[in-house]
């Protein structure tokens, strides 16, 4: 059997950290966008029950539990917000929604 | 550790971001690389087998299934509140349970709240 | 697993004012739904400032406390009182501002010469929606561990995030909504996972044992844990996106023009002042003993902050996008009152106090000048350069209010933003930080270029005729007190910054003790 241990949890979850980081970077379609952030919320809460696992401690496991109730209120605003977007601007390409000058 | 090798602290922070920006090149690119790229016109159409459409699909959604599927996002993760509650329920005596009583009051009043102001009504 | 299952009700008379916040938003969501059209708005309006001002009475009871109840997780210390005190002068300048724009929507210059609504708001939405959000800040005032300032952060920043898309058929509201959301949401992950570490390396969530295990593992070789590094890097770079600090300042200026402008008003004060109570909360307060590290990162993001704020604010035409530039360099200001922290912080250190009495006079003027835009959004756009056109000759007294919001954000003496700019300024330089002093010197002076361009329009060009609504009573009172407040409490701040002074000295110094 593979011994596993902290280290192999918060490698995972600085890789998928990482590609979540990067999927927010490159990606231009709003819910690809914003399934990139959540990945990134998953990876946070991979490492704090780890973390919590490790330290024999219950205060990440809770923490969790409140990170995933707060990401569903924001899939909720989020997705209220890019279904106004799209029948305004009919796209969720955020190159294709340009009308703010910078 | 030896201080004087690094020089700074945050010279280790410094290898780890580049480490994570190789990592994340590295796996974009890797995906370029592997994955197989044959895009047809077949494979664009709505449907991939059957038949042609003959107007363009733009389907029209009401504004209501977005409602309910919001509501039932917000409602249905609530419920990871109650688990780790009910689990120790016999331990936490009657301020627990007052407390969980307060919650469950404000999940109400969410619902009241929505319910008053039109958004469960199917029509 | 050590299941603690020893509950103990906590001490609610300590949670007071939030309680009160809480209950009024929920009273808030029953009147919605419940009270018939014709009372609707003064019932709302009337319950939100009795709230709003309820809680500062109560949060007054509470000066000179030191006491924690939730097992920690809830402070009712001096810092909360003077951040939840901050909050609630914005709260109910942002009620009383917003009322005329409730009412009457955005109005738009039709085609035909004629004012038209363009976009109603509606308003029992809109003040719960604010209630919440002032509650979430004042949780963050309030905060004692790193689960409720996150709850707190992320409950001011989501209903602000639906405040800006609520002129929902004006495309630019809503992609600045989007920008808004998206890159909040990327903030706070990138803090969460700064907590993490933090959590990971002391075993604690505790603010105040985070800071005594750190105190105790000092070993004194100069060699600090990278990963704690790693941890204080995000979380700088998380609380720098909440409060739009350069580089990660992307949202603002497309967030500040597309959202309806009271509540533009009211995001750039209350989520600014929760991003800096949560700074003050994690460095001050947890990460004290890594200070050394932190206020380098704070003073060189200042620097930049100041220098490109005030210069692209130049540029701008829009008086909306002018005003956010202008509130990144006001960013950069109260930044530097974090960066001039010196370790082991006593009761004589200016740092923490200049930086609280910044957001306190920054409130006044900014939601001030905000507030004279509402007033001319009456007239159709109402938020480009050429909309201020003779307002001297047209409504003297709005000019007169616009230009002391003006000189005051510029840092013109006797009014408040002067006094506000001389304590940071004396904090720096206690802290050996000249060349941050001489910066906040130079950005003021090429502020004045774009803040007087406004007052030299009012006062020397013709007005071009357009139609003028009159505003509600609130609104004209509103500004009024603001202008006072920003012309009068700049002469008694001295009184103010003992305040300030005596309650982030208990912060710091009682706080240590407290946890070891």
């Amino acid at each position: 059997m593979l011994d596993v241990g902290l280290d192999h949890f918060l490698f995972l979850s600085a890789i998928l950290f990482i590609i979540g980081m990067m999927g927010v970077l490159i990606r231009r379609n709003l819910i690809v966008i914003f399934m990139c952030v959540e990945l990134m919320t998953n990876a946070v809460n991979l490492s704090l029950v780890a973390f919590a696992w490790n330290l024999n401690s219950i205060d990440g496991q809770a923490f969790a539990l409140f990170i995933i109730a707060v990401a569903a209120a924001e899939a909720v605003v989020g997705l209220a917000i890019i279904i106004a977007l799209s029948r305004r601007a009919h796209t969720i390409n955020v190159d294709e929604v340009r009308t703010l000058r910078n | 550790m030896n201080t004087q090798l690094y020089g700074s602290d945050w010279v280790v922070i410094g290898i780890l971001i580049l480490a994570a920006a190789a990592l994340g090149y590295a796996l974009l690119t890797l995906n370029q690389i592997i994955a197989p790229s044959k895009p047809s016109a077949a494979k664009a159409a709505p449907y991939e087998s059957g038949v042609p459409e003959v107007v363009a699909t733009k389907p029209r959604f009401t504004p209501r299934f977005y409602v309910v599927a919001m509501l039932f996002v917000v409602f249905d993760i609530e419920a990871i509140f109650i688990f780790p509650w009910a689990v120790v329920f016999d331990g936490l005596g009657l301020y627990g349970f007052l407390a969980m009583l307060a919650f469950m009051f404000l999940l109400f009043d969410g619902f009241i709240y929505a319910w008053k102001k039109g958004a469960l009504e199917w029509a | 697993m050590g299941l603690d299952l020893d509950l103990t009700a906590p001490d609610l008379t300590l949670a007071w004012p939030q309680l009160i916040v809480f209950v009024m938003t929920v009273v808030l969501l029953f009147a919605d739904a419940f009270v018939p059209k014709a009372q609707h708005f003064a019932t709302l309006t009337g319950i939100s400032l009795v709230g709003y001002i309820g809680a500062a009475f109560a949060l007054v009871t509470q000066s000179g406390q030191n006491a924690a109840t939730f097992d920690g997780a809830f402070r009712a210390d001096g810092l909360t009182v003077f951040l939840s005190l901050i909050i609630l002068v914005a709260a109910v300048a942002t009620v009383v501002i917003s009322a005329s724009y409730l009412q009457n929507g955005e109005q738009q210059l039709g085609s035909d010469g004629r004012l038209r609504i363009a976009n109603s708001v509606p308003a029992g939405e809109f003040y719960v929606l604010i209630g919440f959000s002032v509650f979430g800040a004042m949780l963050v005032a309030a905060a004692g561990n790193l689960i409720v300032l996150y709850i707190g952060i992320e409950l001011s920043a989501l209903a602000t995030y639906v405040l800006t898309a609520f002129a929902k058929r004006r495309l630019t509201s809503v992609e600045g909504a989007m920008k808004y959301f998206l890159l909040g949401l990327f903030a706070s992950a990138i803090l969460l996972y700064g907590m993490t570490w933090i959590y990971g390396v002391t075993g604690s969530m505790d603010l105040d044992r985070i800071a005594a295990h750190l105190a105790g593992t000092d070993a004194g070789d100069g060699f600090t844990d990278p990963a704690l590094l790693l941890g204080l890097l995000l979380l700088v770079v998380g609380i720098g996106f909440k409060m739009a600090a350069v580089p990660f300042h992307f949202w603002t200026p497309d967030a500040y023009d597309g959202a309806p402008t009271p509540v533009t008003a009211f995001m750039s004060v209350v989520p600014k002042a929760a991003a800096f109570a949560a700074a003050i909360r994690l460095f001050v307060q947890a990460l004290e003993p890594l200070s050394d590290q932190w206020t380098t990162l704070w003073a060189v993001l200042a620097l930049v902050t100041m220098v490109f704020g005030n210069v692209v604010a130049i540029a701008q035409r829009n008086v909306k996008r002018m005003l956010a530039y202008s509130s990144i360099a006001h960013t950069g200001y109260i930044m530097v009152g974090l960066a001039a922290y010196t370790s082991g912080g006593t009761i004589d250190d200016p740092s923490i106090s200049s930086l609280l009495f910044y957001i306190l006079a920054y409130t006044f003027m900014n939601i001030g000048a905000f507030a004279v835009i509402t007033y001319l959004q009456q007239r159709g756009v109402g938020m480009m350069l050429e909309d201020f056109n003779g307002l001297a000759s047209t409504r003297p007294l709005i000019a007169v209010a616009m230009t002391l919001f003006m000189a005051s954000l510029m840092g013109v003496p006797p009014l408040l933003g002067f006094y506000a700019k001389y304590y940071v300024i004396v904090a720096a330089i206690d802290a050996d930080l000249l060349w941050l002093a001489v910066t906040i010197v130079v950005a003021s002076a090429v502020s004045a270029f774009f803040y007087l361009r406004i007052v030299a329009v009012m006062y020397f060009n013709q007005p071009d005729g357009r139609p003028l609504a009159l505003p509600t009573r609130l609104l004209s009172g509103g500004i009024g007190v603001l202008a006072v407040a920003t012309l009068l409490l700049g002469l008694f701040s001295s009184p103010i910054i003992d305040l300030a002074d005596q309650w982030s000295g208990a912060l710091t110094v009682l706080g240590r003790t407290a946890g070891q």
